[in-house]
């Protein structure tokens, strides 16, 4: 009996692997073709369809829309987010449970619901459209985020460590720079991390705001793929393949900072 | 080295009175300590000078000039922390020289200073460590040598040594008294261990519901406790209401209880007839083979603890009153037996617990 349901773990395991090399080993392989048709493998390979759709897509263009987008909102979460985590760590008050609440929202509720007001009322103001609409759509669940995150990192800051810094003679900026700042680096890298890749992943808000000069990668993936008109399977494939590429390396940076089963949000009260 | 720190302190949290006009002059070098069980108030008035939260109302003076409107980074104090609260991202060396490096020291006389306030706190080949390679009490005489290192105008020291193990404790406790002894800084202790107290102390200031109840030194403390609350503080287990019946001659105290009449010291003047309790403390009651006579009450005893040197026994007098008495050669339990009480060591309080 535990033999057989080991066997079947495997065997679910291996079909997994399986399914997923298949699926991204195709896309791989395809992105290399120089044609495939009916035969296992191309008969020819080729690094001519990323040339193209580097050319074709304007991926110089959309890289630097999503890379600038990525960094603004991570700097923009976080340069926010630290002090708000800080209040929210420090201070109880009374509406404290239904503003943290009131701020998972964004992070619990699905995209599209807030996302379409959202982007009607930014088309409005003319601020829909822009690289400045995408970053400002995104913030929307991204603050909320790096404040999750931060929020236990602050916690487990002892009060008294700052009374010791404040007496022995640190004023206010210098308790934040010499002993506060330095603690909570690495929720600053885990906050961070975690919001660069959820904002080059986001598709939903991105797409909701863009307009032509301001497509990230996946949105930018997705028209390629669905948009009028005629274009090489090659050419999206390799478009797909520098995305995933993208993606991967980050999730790798992140996983080494960043312990998933550490992420716990803490929403009860100190002590 | 300051020369006089005055302050008259109150503090509200809400419609909460911590701190009721706690009033206090402290001279220099002295070493004070604030007594009294949790929720006195003791730690906030430390925090009040400290500059750590606001008064509700008062003032601080130091040689004679207010500080309120100082914070704390200001105030040129130190502070030793219950949890230690070293930075935990810095090494031992540069959590002493954390004070210095902040009034922008040159680098040679901060390792210097380091250096020598790590002899003092005898952990010299710790430098190089972190906070958590430590143990409590190596933690907490970093803590004091950061403190120290910055040659505070005063030294306050919130309950410093109740996260350590009773054994250390004593060895820090001695340690303390010894920095003290060197170095004469103004120091605020604030506790509520009555040894930590009376050894440490050059005077102590017993502390309930934000309200002085007595100030003293130990000595004053320890044996002329003023009312029903400092003496259960400092050790009196034995308390038995009476009337005060005459003064004699050399000052003693005669008065009657439903146990037994008693002569004692009083701790106020006491008119006759007022009511009072008498107080004495296990140590000083002694086994006698009488079983009747002054200061002799006579009883069942009713349980013994064994102590080592010596007996923890309670006794039950015949009225149903409990007294606790330590003695050094064992009774048996059931046994009758004569407990004298005596008057050099009965003290007289007034009734009630009117500071």
């Amino acid at each position: 009996m535990g033999r057989l349901w080991h066997v079947a773990v495997y065997l679910f395991v291996v079909g997994f692997v399986l399914n997923l090399v298949g699926i991204v080993g195709h896309v791989l392989v395809s992105s290399f073709a120089r044609r495939w048709f009916a035969t296992p493998l191309p008969n020819a390979f080729t690094t001519a369809w990323y040339a193209y759709s580097w050319r074709e897509f304007q991926l110089d263009q959309v890289l630097t829309v999503t890379l600038v987008v990525a960094a603004s909102v991570t700097a923009l979460a976080l340069g926010l987010g630290f002090p708000a985590a800080y209040l929210l760590a420090r201070h109880d008050f009374r509406a404290k449970n239904a503003l943290l609440l009131l701020f998972f929202l964004p992070l619990l509720i699905p995209q599209m619901t807030y996302g379409i007001p959202l982007a009607t009322t930014l088309y409005r103001y003319r601020i829909g459209g822009t690289v400045a609409g995408v970053i400002a759509a995104n913030l929307v669940p991204m603050l909320p985020l790096a404040i999750f995150v931060l929020l236990p990192f602050f916690e487990q800051i002892s009060v008294n460590l700052e009374w010791a810094a404040r007496v022995h003679g640190a004023s206010r900026f210098q308790l934040f720079r010499r002993v506060i700042v330095p603690l909570a680096v690495p929720g600053l890298l885990t906050a961070g991390l975690l919001v660069l890749v959820t904002t080059i992943a986001n598709f939903e808000l991105t797409f909701l705001l863009s307009g032509a000069g301001s497509q990230t990668l996946v949105v930018a993936l997705y028209y390629a793929v669905f948009a009028a008109g005629m274009r090489p399977i090659y050419s999206v494939d390799a478009m797909a393949v520098i995305y995933m590429a993208l993606v991967l390396a980050l999730l790798v940076l992140v996983l080494r900072f960043v312990r998933p089963t550490q992420m716990v949000f803490r929403l009860d009260r100190r002590n | 080295m300051i020369s006089a720190l005055s302050f008259r302190l109150t503090k509200r949290f809400g419609t909460r009175t911590v701190l009721d006009e706690f009033a206090l002059e402290v001279h220099g070098g002295e070493f004070v300590t604030f007594l009294g069980p949790s929720g006195c108030g003791k730690s906030t008035a430390l925090n009040l000078l400290a500059g750590l939260i606001p008064a509700t109302s008062g003032e601080i003076r130091l040689d004679g000039s207010p500080i309120d409107h100082l914070p704390p980074e200001r105030r040129g104090f130190g502070m030793v922390f219950q949890n230690y609260a070293l930075f935990p991202h810095l090494t031992v060396f540069d959590n002493v020289a954390f004070g210095l490096a902040l009034r922008a020291r040159p680098r040679a006389e901060i390792a210097q200073r380091v250096r020598r306030m790590l002899q003092l706190v005898r952990l010299t080949e710790f430098e190089a460590r972190y906070p958590s390679q430590l143990s409590g009490g190596q933690q907490q005489r970093v803590a004091i040598a950061r403190a120290l290192a910055v040659e505070p105008r005063l030294l306050l020291l919130d309950e410093p040594l109740s996260n350590l193990d009773a054994k250390l404790r004593l060895e820090m406790r001695s340690e303390l008294k010894r920095l003290h002894a060197d170095l004469r800084l103004t120091s605020i202790y604030v506790t509520h261990d009555q040894s930590e107290a009376l050894s440490l102390s050059d005077r102590v200031v017993v502390l309930r519901d934000g309200r002085v109840m007595q100030v003293g030194t130990p000595a004053e403390i320890h044996d002329r406790p003023r009312t029903r609350f400092v003496a259960d503080f400092m050790g009196y287990r034995n308390f038995f209401p009476v009337t005060v019946d005459r003064i004699e001659p050399g000052g003693l105290v005669v008065a009657r209880g439903k146990d037994v009449t008693l002569t004692g010291r009083p701790v106020t003047p006491l008119a006759p007839g007022s009511a009072a309790v008498a107080a004495v403390r296990p140590e000083d009651v002694e086994l006698t083979a009488e079983l009747a006579g002054p200061n002799v009450v006579r009883g069942t005893v009713r349980l013994t603890e064994y102590l080592g040197r010596e007996h923890d026994v309670e006794v039950a007098l015949d009225s149903g009153t409990m007294v606790m008495a330590r003695v050094e050669r064992p009774v048996e339990v059931g046994s009758a037996v004569g407990l004298r009480l005596p008057s050099e060591r009965v003290v007289v309080l007034p009734a009630g617990d009117g500071a």
